[in-house]
């Protein structure tokens, strides 16, 4: 296992992450403790969770990931210093968070601006769940503001007179920072004006500097490189890369004619990797691993974990089966060959799943 | 013709402008000097130029040939009180070498020494904007989508860049000040500077944007926006895949990527999104030059779009369509299109 520093900290985390999301929905709580002693034992030490998790979301589900995810905590003995966990905190939800299953109003009655009031009551909510006293790495889980982040490539303007200044939320979590109850602040789903206005804000208030940007990054969905990878290199706050597999798109399952009976685009929907030219470029990346003796999942992940820009790429998988593959497939070299075969296809279709 | 102001500036531009950079190749003095009397009878004021212009360059024989022309033609129209005039500064490229020997790293001395002769050519002692032609630095503002990181690299820092071209405005020598051809970290740096100091405040960007190319949506959308930057498009017909003259794998002898291709534009990529496109406009009985340039001065981000021609009658096909209506059933026809071919030219 490889390791990376979080920012300019000095907190060690390995280049791969588990991600968490599915426990408590496709993964119960048995499968759940075994994926993270697992992922322990392979010399993962970052574990990535949100107050939000599982999904699908529904209100009688919220918080179940935070609490599986405590339980091993307490169960598995591991010293908390040896681990480094991450969490999110609820924003206003945009309509592209909002799916068919719910509107997160169940969540502080939909009183989630990224004020004092959510922030606090979201980090105390998973510190209980968590049966922790810090979370290392806390997050926004998406801005608060109108914006491009999640699932469109173009920004439309939207004023919103509601909108809380991102000064004041990362003064919030700089308080939280000061009471010990995190150790560091991160980003997700964020785009570089809302980037360049925390490390402003850091710089001419003196308050913590954020660490890394937690944003979907895949073959097919790569803009993170148009306006954000300047800013991990330039301004260390690395990728942390959720969804590489695409959702399960990029192991080619769902190329099949007949969809798998089990899995999660088969039976949750999604449009951001199952439209006309992301099933494309699926193909054309699942000819290129073939040609180069080597599964589609390897391809996507090696592509994903070896980028200079993250600092860890997030795995997160249903069955225990598919987590030991996902973290050898991150681990393949991937000669010059296959990626200037990548280069190509992206060239020629860049973006089909933003 | 309607005007709006520039960025946060004093200057009020037109909407859309006149772009220069074929004169003194592809196109002669005289048809120079008719294209900007055409402009500037149709209420156009923005004329947009550069020192290292015409392209291709390089070419020592006629680099400056540009801005010339137009300094010809400022002093025979008496025009000069009428135009808002923007010429760039070039940044150090293989392409650059010919000029002043090759120093052109972005710093205090280069960047006065490259004003000057902008000045001198173009027979005016101001210009308007004043713009950085691209970043001192590697990165991903022009022809790639993905930014590489080079940590070996020293450029001249932004900061020392923007304090000589802020000397430059204190000395009246330029009213406003641009960028060209940045990327979001580039133009967060210029703001920061200019709000940490009493340094001068970016008023514009300027970028590729078309059907095409449309990557400053993903990224620099939102800085427009919030941070009062208007975006000054240019190659907005795709150096002309997007008329459809093009079209069919048809190459017309005096066209320019006929006589200059350019990766940006030929790729298979780039021929099918053209194609579909200027298919698009037929459907819809609209004018594929009209339809191209109507969508990027239809885009709220937005300020002015650059136009420019090899011909007089094309100037004028083109400036008769900068206002092209668009149907929402058209704009959904677009974004149909981008969403199956997305920036296949960057």
């Amino acid at each position: 296992m490889q390791y990376s520093m979080l920012g300019r900290t000095d907190i060690k985390v390995s280049r791969i992450c588990l991600g968490t999301m599915m426990f408590g929905e496709l993964t119960d709580e048995s499968d759940a403790h075994a994926q993270l002693s697992c992922a322990v034992d392979q010399g993962i030490n970052f574990i990535d969770t949100a107050e939000m998790y599982p999904v699908p979301l529904r209100p009688g589900t919220m918080g179940l990931t935070e609490e599986i995810v405590g339980r091993w905590l307490k169960q598995s003995g591991i010293p908390r210093d040896q681990l480094v966990i991450s969490t999110k905190v609820v924003g206003p939800p945009p309509r592209e968070v909002i799916g068919p299953t719910s509107t997160l109003a169940y969540i502080r009655e939909g009183h989630t601006h990224l004020d004092a009031a959510n922030i606090r009551a979201g980090i105390e909510g998973s510190l209980k769940r968590l049966g922790t006293d810090y979370v290392d790495l806390f997050q926004p889980h998406w801005p608060d503001r109108p914006t491009n982040s999640l699932k469109k490539l173009g920004y439309i303007h939207e004023t919103d007179e509601q909108v809380v200044q991102i000064e004041e939320t990362l003064a919030v979590l700089g308080e939280l920072v000061d009471e010990g109850k995190v150790r560091v602040v991160g980003v997700s789903n964020e785009t570089p004006w809302g980037v360049a206005q925390y490390l402003q804000a850091s710089d001419e208030a003196n308050l913590p500097r954020i660490v890394s940007i937690q944003n979907a990054y895949n073959l097919l969905c790569r803009t993170f490189e148009i306006g954000l990878a300047e800013f991990a290199h330039r301004e260390d706050c690395g990728l942390l890369a959720y969804s590489p597999l695409a959702m399960g798109g990029l192991t080619g399952k769902y190329l099949a004619d007949e969809l798998p009976a089990d899995a999660r685009l088969t039976r949750y929907p999604h449009p951001r990797y199952t439209r006309p030219a992301a099933v494309r470029a699926t193909g054309d990346y699942a000819a290129l691993a073939r040609k180069h003796g080597l599964t589609l999942t390897e391809l996507a992940l090696a592509f994903t974990a070896t980028r200079p820009f993250a600092t860890a790429t997030i795995l997160g998988a249903s069955r225990m089966e598919q987590l030991v593959e996902d973290i050898a497939a991150c681990q393949v070299d991937l000669s010059p060959e296959v990626l200037s075969g990548i280069d190509a296809i992206h060239h020629d279709n860049s973006n089909p799943g933003p | 013709m309607d005007h709006v102001a520039l960025g946060r500036s004093d200057l009020r531009v037109s909407r859309v402008g006149l772009g220069t950079m074929t004169f003194g190749k592809q196109t002669d003095e005289a048809v120079a000097q008719a294209q900007l009397a055409c402009a500037v009878d149709h209420g156009v004021n923005l004329i947009d130029t550069g020192e290292m212009y015409p392209v291709p360059a390089p070419d020592p024989q006629t680099q400056g040939l540009t801005e010339t022309f137009i300094g010809n033609w400022l002093r025979a129209s008496g025009r000069r009180a009428d135009v808002v005039l923007a010429t760039k500064v070039v940044g150090d490229a293989p392409y650059t070498k010919h000029i002043r020997d090759g120093q052109n790293s972005l710093d205090r001395t280069s960047v006065r020494a490259a004003l000057e002769g902008s000045l001198r050519r173009l027979q005016t002692d101001y210009v308007d904007l004043y713009q950085v032609h691209w970043p001192a630095r590697t990165t991903n503002a022009l022809m790639q989508l993905g930014y590489r990181h080079d940590p070996t690299e020293h450029a001249v820092s932004i900061a020392e860049t923007l304090e000589a071209l802020s000397e430059l405005v204190v000395e009246g020598k330029a009213r406003a000040i641009g960028v060209s051809n940045e990327t979001a970290w580039g133009l967060w740096q210029y703001l920061r500077l200019a709000e940490h100091s009493d340094l001068a405040r970016i008023a514009s960007v300027q970028n590729a944007y078309s059907l095409l190319n449309r990557s400053f949506e993903v990224a620099l959308g939102e800085f427009s926006h919030r941070d009062g930057v208007g975006l000054i498009a240019y190659q907005l017909l795709g150096m002309g895949m997007l008329t459809g003259k093009y079209a069919g794998g048809l190459m017309p002898s005096a066209a320019r990527l006929t006589l200059h291709p350019h990766p940006r534009y030929t790729s298979p990529a780039a021929v099918r999104a053209s194609q579909a496109y200027v298919a698009l406009a037929y459907a819809h009985g609209v004018d594929p030059a009209g339809m191209a340039i109507g969508f990027v001065t239809s885009r709220p981000f937005v300020t002015s779009a650059l136009l420019a021609a090899t011909t007089v009658s094309q100037l004028e096909h083109n400036l008769a369509h900068w206002d092209t209506q668009l149907s929402d059933e058209l704009i959904g026809g677009i974004e149909a299109i981008h969403a199956d071919i997305s920036n296949p030219s960057p």
